[in-house]
Parts: structure tokens; sequence; C-alpha cells
């Protein structure tokens, strides 16, 4: 085969494809080839964190554990206003002092009763002069009407 | 074919099987995505946003599904910047003086002017000769690249052969 024979315009179908197939060969430049690795490893590091983003991170962190820490207390708290009252009214009501008990009590204490009298035999009068010589004292039926005579 | 598989359940769960992928497939990324932008440039910029997703994607992707998953996102990201200007003489020089240099210069030209040529097809018809006839993946290893069906991969194939082929001959 002649060097003209070998140009690209005097090539068949298979020497097309020959030829293709030997662009296949050709290395990439060294300097573009460290480029894309440099390239590729800088992108795929882990980037560092700037102190700052740590810093506001940290914060955010401390006040998600206090809201997590607090947070059971305030559900118990808020169950228990939710709590239907009729449980928590006779409790109350039941350790209240009784506010009507006493003073009926003291009512009781500061009245003076009157003492039951038992009725007399019907038509009995009793007449007695216990400490004057002029009174008279007449105990009728009625346990309740006493007469007394007054006489000088 | 896929030049790098994986054995099969070997999941991304650590940073060493990451550098191990990276390793594996950062020549081929980075020259399918030159084949496709004509520039060095774009290309390393496409190979590093591939293999950044590929880091964020690792852990759902195993074995040689990632070289499908790979090979696909560096094509969409080509495909996305193909309104840069199409730059093809950027090809490294080897060494002159050495044995052999006619020849290798000879090869080197013949280079840029295939080059040249696929910077004249239609975006997605270079990026499925490059994925098929330089990197030689299978048809339907391009498909799914592509998100094309196989037939629809041959066709553009035979196209874009015929468009260089004419290229090259100074016909276009």
């Amino acid at each position: 085969m002649t060097l003209e024979e070998r140009t690209p315009e005097h090539m068949q179908e298979n020497q097309l494809r020959d030829a293709l197939r030997g662009l296949r060969d050709h290395p990439p430049p060294p300097d573009s080839l460290a480029r894309v690795r440099l390239s590729v490893a800088r992108r795929t590091a882990p980037a560092p964190i700037p102190w700052r983003v740590a810093a506001v991170l940290a914060a955010l962190a401390l006040i998600a554990l206090l809201v997590t820490v607090r947070l059971p207390e305030a559900q118990t708290l808020t169950l228990t206003a939710q709590a239907p009252p009729l449980i928590v009214s006779p409790l109350i009501i039941s350790k209240a002092p009784p506010l009507v008990a006493p003073v009926a009590g003291k009512a009781a204490r500061s009245i003076p009763m009157r003492p039951t009298l038992a009725p007399r035999a019907a038509g009995t009068v009793r007449i007695e002069t216990p400490h004057a010589a002029g009174t008279v004292r007449i105990e009728t039926e009625d346990p309740e009407v006493v007469i007394y005579l007054i006489g000088d | 074919m896929f030049t790098v598989a994986l054995s099969p359940g070997l999941g991304l769960t650590r940073e060493a099987d990451f550098d191990a992928l990276f390793r594996a497939h950062e020549r081929a990324v980075l020259r399918t995505a030159y084949r496709v932008l004509g520039n060095w440039a774009d290309a390393e910029d496409v190979a590093q946003e591939a293999f950044v997703r590929l880091h964020r994607q690792a852990r759902h992707l195993e074995g040689p599904a990632v070289a499908a998953w790979l090979y696909r996102v560096t094509v969409n990201l080509c495909l996305d910047r193909v309104r840069s200007p199409w730059r093809p003489a950027e090809l490294v020089e080897t060494p002159s003086g050495e044995p052999g240099a006619e020849a290798e210069s000879i090869r080197l030209d013949q280079q840029r002017r295939l080059m040249g040529a696929l910077g004249k097809l239609a975006p997605r018809e270079r990026a499925a000769i490059v994925l098929r006839e330089i990197e030689g993946l299978t048809t339907a290893e391009v498909a799914a690249a592509l998100g094309s069906s196989e037939s629809t991969v041959r066709s553009q194939i035979s196209k874009a052969m015929d468009k260089l082929a004419a290229i090259l001959k100074g016909r276009v």
C-alpha cells in the first residue's frame, strides 16, 4: 500500500473502520486527565463545615434536645387539663370543708333549746306555794301554761 | 463492548470502589467526550460532571450497569454542549525524530482528517460513530447510551459512514 492509498480519501469502508478504531488508541493528554482527576476528587470530597455553620448546627441540636426532653412533661400537663371534670369534681367536693354543717351546729349551740316536757295527765291541776306566802303557782293540763297568783 | 465490567453484585458502597471505577473509565469517558465535542476543555468538563454524578448515584448502580450508565450520561452531557464550536485540531502530537516518525506523521494526519470529518456529522450521528466504531460498543449498548432503538442506531451509523467517506473524498 502506498502512502497515498493510506490517506482517508482512498479508504474503503473497512479501512475507514480501522482508521476510526485507531482513534481509540489515541491517549488523552496527561494534563487533561490530571485536571479531570483533580476536579472529580475536589467535587466528591466531603466539604469541610465552616465554624459558623457548625455553631448554628450545634445550637439547633441543643434546642432540639431541650424540646425533646421537656416534651413528655408538657404532654402530661395537657392530658391532666383535658381530663373530664366528672372525676375531679367529686374529689374536690369531698375534700372541701363542709360549709353548712358548722353554721347549723353553732346555731344549735347558740340558741337554747326548750326542754321537752312530758304531758301531764289530763284533768290534773297541782297547786304549790313554794317561796312566798302570798304566791300561788297553779299548773294546768298544758305543761306550758302555769298560772301564778300573787297577792298581798 | 464495554471494556470494564465489575463483578456482578458489587455495590459501590465504599470510596475505594468509586476510585477503582474512576480509574477504569476515566480515559474512555474523556476520550469519548472529546470525540463527540471536538475539544479537550469541554471534554474535561463533561468527564468530571459524569464522574461526579456517578459518585452520587454509586449506591444505586452495580456491575456492568455502571459502564452503560456512564456512557449514557457522558453522551447526554456532550449532546447538551454541541452548540460549542467544533475544534478538531487539538490532537496530541507525539515526539518527532523517533524511528517510524514518517509513518507516525501520516497516522496523525489521518486522524486529524478523520476528526475533521467527524465534526461535520450531525451530533447524534457523531455520537453513534464514536461509541460504535471508535469505542467498540455493541449496537445494543450504543442504542442504550443514545436512548434509541437498535435499528435506529444501525441506520444512523450506516448513513454516518457514507457521509464520512464522502467528506474524506472531498465530495461534501
